[in-house]
């Protein structure tokens, strides 16, 4: 009896060791994620002597102008001759907006009535579709860009909104996945119940399935827009007349760099890179738990 | 028995009518995603196919077809220009540093935040910030703390260490873009992860322990196994990165100038396109690393998956 305490005990101590040693590492790695965050905050408040006399101080009289003069004062130039316009950042944030928001409507709406199906419904050729789809999602084709970027020009939606929109709205990507695997915890006896009172497919869709999947379509719209917002590639090389604020603030990283105006000025950099982080901290601030939840139950499975 | 989907061949009432709007309703919901599938999928691969059998003729202002004369060309730098070879070994070691060092850390992370770390939950939200962020504030943020006048430095000379010059040499830069890449890539991963194992019933875990199973055994032998198609999954996706990875060597080292050794086969493709001329060579170069690439991930994917059954639970 006694040796199966002190044998109880003995476990109970290494198993705290073991938690403590993990919760260390998780500690240090939070804090190397979250530390370079706010050294950037803490540095965007300061002047641009300031921040070049001491990276670790506090600032001073914390300059809160640097955020209204990022909005403005830095500018991308887009065009040539007499198209040539410059875009600001609140322009850039306007052009964000737009893109975000109608992609993200597109992605969700397709994506999730085409998980919904390939998930409820029996038709032929369902599990070659779905391997199609998990097959063009992990094995990329490389050196299609151009074709890419050719067949945009062709079609007259290169350097437009809606252009970049349709290449956002996929149907079948990173989303169609979540929501799937999200929709397969959902009982299909609401269906039933719907189908028995007369409600065809549609309205049973619509009306029963779509509301009642909710919380997992939000997440999967959060996670969409935010990845949108993010994108840099895309409306890099389609959208080059409409600069984005992810686009925008590596073009004012290098101006800051590089050009005589506002060489060296960190502190107004920071401000901008700070700007363009703050819609996306508040969006994932506000839906955190949903999205982890959901993230967490939908998982991914090939 | 609890039906779990809907079938047409089952359905009584009016059963034709019933089957015509079933397949009705089933067309239009797949109606745009493979409409756009076939477009941007289908055409744009084909016709990528097509190009990297041409060349842009400046005479005739279009494509002629010159056979296998772009692989050609391809293969001819593979072979004798010491700057491709350096480029491909770049994009190679993606493929260890994804998935034989933050493949394993991120299950290791999860299986701990299962366990029940205090403040797991903060800590699972803190990990996945890098996911959220604009890669190019996150890289800047990163290149920044080991820049001149960032932040590691003064550290490391306050401890009596002279600091490297982080991103300037040919040894250490690809180094510290491989760094970045397990420290802001390991959050993804391990939500995914974590939602594998939160699938695991708790009744499994509680027997583990009632056996007196420790942490290594019960990670090894229990939760491994059974979270095995998600680790084939996020596997398979790694080792795509070798294919796909371009924009943090892109702004790690600075945006434009792409130094050799940091160079990857996507980096090339997207600092190379500058007009219609390139696009047959591109595609040809993009093509051939894919033909050769993507069967060694298949041979990979079809091994892994026999190692264990996918058990449902």
């Amino acid at each position: 009896m006694v040796d199966r305490i002190i044998q109880k005990l003995k476990h109970n101590l290494k198993d705290t060791i073991i938690k403590a040693v993990i919760f260390v590492i998780f500690f240090s790695y939070a804090v190397s994620l979250i530390y370079p965050l706010f050294w950037i905050g803490l540095n965007s408040l300061k002047t641009k002597f300031e921040f070049l006399s001491d990276v670790f101080s506090l600032p001073k009289n914390p300059q809160w102008d640097n955020y209204t003069l990022a909005l403005v004062r830095f500018k991308v130039t887009v065009g040539a001759g007499d198209w040539a316009k410059e875009v600001n950042m609140l322009g850039m944030f306007l052009n964000s907006i737009i893109l975000t928001a109608g992609a993200t409507f597109g992605e969700i709406f397709f994506s999730a009535l085409a998980a919904y199906t390939v998930c409820f419904y029996r038709f032929p050729l369902r599990r070659a579709l779905y391997s199609i789809i998990i097959f063009t999602l992990v094995v990329p084709l490389v050196g299609t860009l151009p074709a890419m970027y050719k067949f945009m020009n062709d079609i007259g939606l290169i350097d437009t909104i809606p252009g970049v929109m349709f290449l956002y709205a996929n149907g079948i990507g990173f989303s169609f996945v979540l929501l799937y695997g999200s929709f397969q915890n959902l009982s299909w006896s609401y269906a039933e119940a719907a189908k028995v009172d007369g409600a065809g497919h549609f309205r049973t869709y619509f009306q029963i399935m779509m509301p009642l999947s909710l919380p997992f379509i939000t997440a999967a719209a959060i996670i969409a827009a935010i990845g949108f917002w993010n994108n840099y590639e895309t409306p890099a090389i389609f959208l080059q007349s409409y600069p984005t604020v992810s686009v925008g603030v590596n073009t004012i990283i290098i101006q800051v760099q590089r050009s005589s105006v506002d060489r060296n000025n960190y502190p107004l950099m920071f401000s901008s890179m700070i700007i363009t982080v703050i819609p996306i901290i508040i969006l994932f601030a506000a839906f955190q738990k949903t999205i982890m939840k959901n993230m967490v139950a939908g998982g991914l499975k090939g | 028995m609890i039906k779990k989907y809907s079938n047409a061949a089952t359905a009584t009432p009016c059963r034709k009518k019933y089957k015509i709007a079933y397949y009705v309703f089933v067309a239009i919901a797949l109606a745009y995603p493979l409409i756009r599938f076939l477009i941007v999928w289908g055409y744009v691969n084909i016709s990528a196919i097509w190009s990297s059998f041409t060349r842009y003729d400046i005479l005739r202002d279009k494509n002629i077809f010159v056979g296998f004369l772009q692989y050609r060309l391809v293969l001819n730098k593979f072979i004798n220009d010491e700057g491709t070879q350096k480029m491909l070994l770049n994009s190679f070691m993606y493929f260890p540093v994804t998935c034989f060092i933050s493949l394993p850390l991120s299950i290791l992370f999860s299986y701990f935040l299962y366990k029940k770390v205090p403040g797991g939950g903060i800590f699972r939200v803190i990990f996945y910030l890098p996911s959220i962020l604009p890669i190019a504030v996150l890289t800047m943020a990163f290149r920044f703390a080991f820049g001149p006048d960032g932040f590691i430095d003064p550290i490391l000379i306050r401890l009596g260490i002279t600091p490297p010059l982080w991103f300037g040499s040919s040894t250490l830069t690809p180094i510290m873009i491989f760094f970045y890449c397990v420290w802001a890539g390991l959050g993804f991963n391990i939500v995914l992860f974590s939602g594998a194992m939160s699938r695991v019933p708790i009744e499994i875990s509680e027997y583990s322990k009632l056996e007196g199973v420790g942490y290594t055994r019960e990670l090894l032998q229990i939760m491994i196994p059974l979270i095995w198609p998600t680790i084939v999954t996020t596997f398979v996706l790694g080792m795509s990165s070798v294919l796909t990875v371009y924009l943090q060597p892109y702004f790690l080292m600075g945006s434009n100038s792409a130094p050799t050794y940091g160079r990857t086969i996507s980096l090339d493709i997207f600092n190379s396109y500058s007009s219609e001329m390139q696009a047959p060579y591109l595609a040809a170069f993009g093509l051939f690393c894919t033909i050769c690439y993507v069967p060694v991930i298949l041979l990979v994917r079809g091994f892994m998956t026999r190692f264990f059954k996918d058990v449902a639970y």
